[in-house]
């Protein structure tokens, strides 16, 4: 039982990280980014991409490109969040809802495929070198056993989400955002850069995205070019059940997603671990249809 | 968009794509660590065999550019006109089943997918044209109205014919039981718990042991499926059944849509508040409409396993349901003539592309990304779609 609950948690910190990269589109956008489990992938493969550049670069050196990989995946996916935004979505801002809707469904199959086609249609491995150190090194609580990985992963979207506060409460970074996904045009009539903030908030929502990705590549061992797909879903309705566009909410329903998955391939068997998420999100929609932690909103005439 | 940002744009999306094009992995699996070489011909392979496609795509945007100054094409036929003449139905059909007798058995399973393509997305328009209610789980139906038909036909004496009525009544009912309690929800929400519904029922179909078949599906026993009679041959016998019923069922949407109940989900896609204002039992119409259209993904599910006399859970993918929206799309929203040609398009390009440039069958996914992405960037309305919904799209400028 304990062993599900660290499980759970490890994977729900990784749904929570991805989660915040479409709830605070959403906040500011209102529109469904779905090509951001695709970042998530990009960031995997920049992961192992940066790591091998590095190990060319520098030799095996296991901190130093553990970080610099870190750094270079966290760059690439950013960069592809912001051009995503940029050629994809500006065009369409302020189109009724299925109009930026399809371009991201778009975007997202010419990403997944342009990775099937430039690097691989078969999985990738995750360098075990550089991640041996963090899966194998294990403490024995009872007799469930937590990874060094798992701390890890949870400790680091605790600490990004820490961060993520501080960056949206109290800088003029985060005021600009909050000002600009309250009401776009008198954001804009204030002087706050509107297309700036909301280029910076798909960087920032990739970033977290990237850092995700890298650590479900080690946690699995595999990558592949179909690899953002059932995580951004996943995330995706974490971030609806959490009440979309609100941050805490996505983080409280990454975790919820997590541990319900975990719990029933413990109960029910890992067949039925696909279903979990979606029968839960249909439950507390139908309950509560603005989510677990989503304020009311109302229609406006 | 100016030339200088469209240029500086392209380079940096070039070298983001540049590591993954030009880079090679070399995993060294004694020591578990790896390197990045560099792999000149692959990143240029790539582009030689997109060359076709970028070719088209050229060529397009030109004829695009000078549009004005190419001859108009002339407006397509309005089907509410054919509708006043009550011989036009039945002369279509049997119009339609002329080339049954003298296509090749590939043309016609071709056209065969081809109609009951049209009518997923003639189906689909309802939903998300007609009433704007985004459903993005629409193949979910289609595999109830396929199943349904596999699973009842292991049982009962059940030919595909007879699974039609039956295939429309199951799906259109499930339609109605998601419906029911998710209507509610706002539109974005509506929308994940239709594709949270597709991704369960597939997990459903794989792990429902003895009586769905699992992974491996069911097999159509040889009475029930589509067999050839009088002469025709199977294929012949498809085509002449998915024609008929293609054509039937979207002179039965072009009915609805002109009545009532069609201006009444028009009335909701506009404005849903000053609807419901006017009295119009919002909720209802809303079940209703996703009810129907489920229903229409049942009928072309029939045919397809009574035509490929096999179903498995891959009749239930997310690639399916975004196939089927992305004809109604393209051919623009709430456009039925537009489903048509969107689905018929669709449909036909990928396979030809394959035909005729087989080193681009991977390429047909991507292309077909772009294509997507491109159409919703310059034309949001859809090739046929009104310039009243475009202005919709589009939005009140800034």
């Amino acid at each position: 039982m304990l062993q599900v609950l660290i499980n759970g948690l490890a994977r729900g910190s990784v749904y929570a990280l991805v989660a915040l990269g479409y709830t605070m589109v959403y906040g500011i956008l209102g529109m469904i980014n779905f090509a951001h489990g695709e970042v998530f992938m990009l960031g995997m493969f920049g992961a192992v991409f940066g790591i091998g550049l590095c190990t060319t670069l520098f030799g095996s050196h296991l901190v130093l490109n553990l970080v610099l990989g870190l750094v270079l995946a966290v760059a690439f996916a950013s960069g592809w969040g912001w051009a995503n935004e940029r050629i994809a979505y500006r065009k369409l801002r302020g189109a009724n809802l299925l109009a930026p809707l399809s371009s991201a469904i778009g975007l997202s199959i010419v990403l997944q495929n342009f990775v099937m086609l430039a690097v691989t249609k078969g999985k990738v491995d995750f360098p075990h070198y550089y991640s041996d150190t963090l899966t194998k090194t294990f403490w024995t609580i009872g007799s469930a056993r937590v990874t060094l990985l798992q701390i890890v992963m949870f400790a680091s979207t605790g600490i990004l989400c820490l961060g993520l506060w501080w960056l949206i409460q109290k800088t003029r970074m985060g005021t600009a955002l909050r000002a600009t996904a309250q009401d776009r045009t008198a954001a804009a009539l204030m002087g706050i850069p509107v297309d700036k903030t909301i280029s910076r908030t798909f960087v920032l929502g990739s970033a977290l995205a990237a850092v995700a990705g890298m650590m479900v590549g080690m946690y699995q061992g595999v990558l592949a070019f179909d690899s953002g797909y059932a995580v951004g879903l996943k995330a995706f309705t974490a971030a609806v059940l959490g009440g979309i566009g609100n941050i805490p909410g996505a983080v409280l329903g990454g975790f919820v997603i997590g541990l319900a998955e975990d719990l029933t391939s413990s109960t029910l068997g890992s067949d039925w671990k696909q279903t979990t998420g979606f029968v839960i999100l249909i439950l507390v929609l139908v309950l509560r249809p603005r989510g677990i932690l989503g304020e009311r909103v109302s229609d406006k005439v | 968009m100016k030339l200088k940002t469209s240029l500086l744009l392209t380079g940096f999306v070039l070298l983001l794509s540049a590591p993954l094009l030009w880079g090679r992995l070399d995993p060294d699996y004694s020591l578990g660590t790896v390197a990045l070489g560099l792999d000149l011909a692959r990143g240029l392979e790539f582009f030689r065999n997109l060359l076709p496609a970028i070719a088209l795509g050229l060529l397009f945007a030109g004829l695009l550019r000078f549009r004005h100054r190419l001859p108009r094409l002339p407006r397509p036929a309005r089907l509410d006109q054919l509708k006043e003449r009550s011989w036009a139905i039945p002369a279509l059909i049997a119009l339609l089943w002329l080339p049954g007798l003298f296509l090749g058995s590939k043309g016609l399973s071709q056209a065969t997918f081809a109609a009951q393509y049209v009518l997923l997305a003639v189906g689909l328009n309802i939903t998300v044209g007609m009433a704007g209610i985004l459903v993005l789980g629409y193949s979910a139906y289609f595999a109830i109205g396929a199943y349904v038909f596999a699973v009842l036909q292991q049982w009962i004496w059940l030919p595909w014919w007879m699974a039609l009525p039956v295939g429309f009544a199951a799906s259109a009912l499930m339609g109605w039981l998601v419906a029911l309690p998710s209507l509610r929800l706002r539109g974005d929400y509506l929308a994940i718990v239709t594709l949270g519904f597709a991704e369960a029922l597939r997990e459903i179909l794989r792990n429902g042991g003895a009586i769905t078949g699992g992974d491996k599906g069911i097999v159509i026993a040889v009475p029930h499926r589509i067999n050839g009679i009088l002469g025709l041959t199977s294929q012949q016998v498809a085509w002449m059944a998915a024609a008929a019923v293609a054509v039937l069922g979207v002179a039965a949407i072009d009915r609805i849509y002109h009545s009532r109940l069609g201006r009444a989900w028009v009335a909701i896609r506009e404005d849903e508040v000053a609807a419901g204002a006017m009295g119009i039992p919002t909720v209802r119409m809303k079940i209703l409409a996703f009810s129907l259209s489920a229903g229409f993904a049942g009928l072309s599910g029939v045919l397809y396993a009574g035509f490929t006399v096999f179903v498995d859970p891959s009749a239930c993918t997310f690639e399916e349901s975004v196939l089927v929206l992305a004809m109604v799309i393209l051919g623009g929203l709430g456009s039925i003539p537009g489903s048509i040609v969107g689905a018929i398009l669709l449909f036909l390009i990928p396979t030809w592309l394959r035909d005729w440039f087989p080193q681009m069958q991977d390429y047909r996914l991507l292309i077909f990304g772009m294509i997507l992405v491109a159409v919703m960037l310059t034309r949001p309305q859809g090739l046929l779609g009104s310039n009243r919904h475009k202005a919709e799209l589009e939005g009140a400028p800034e």
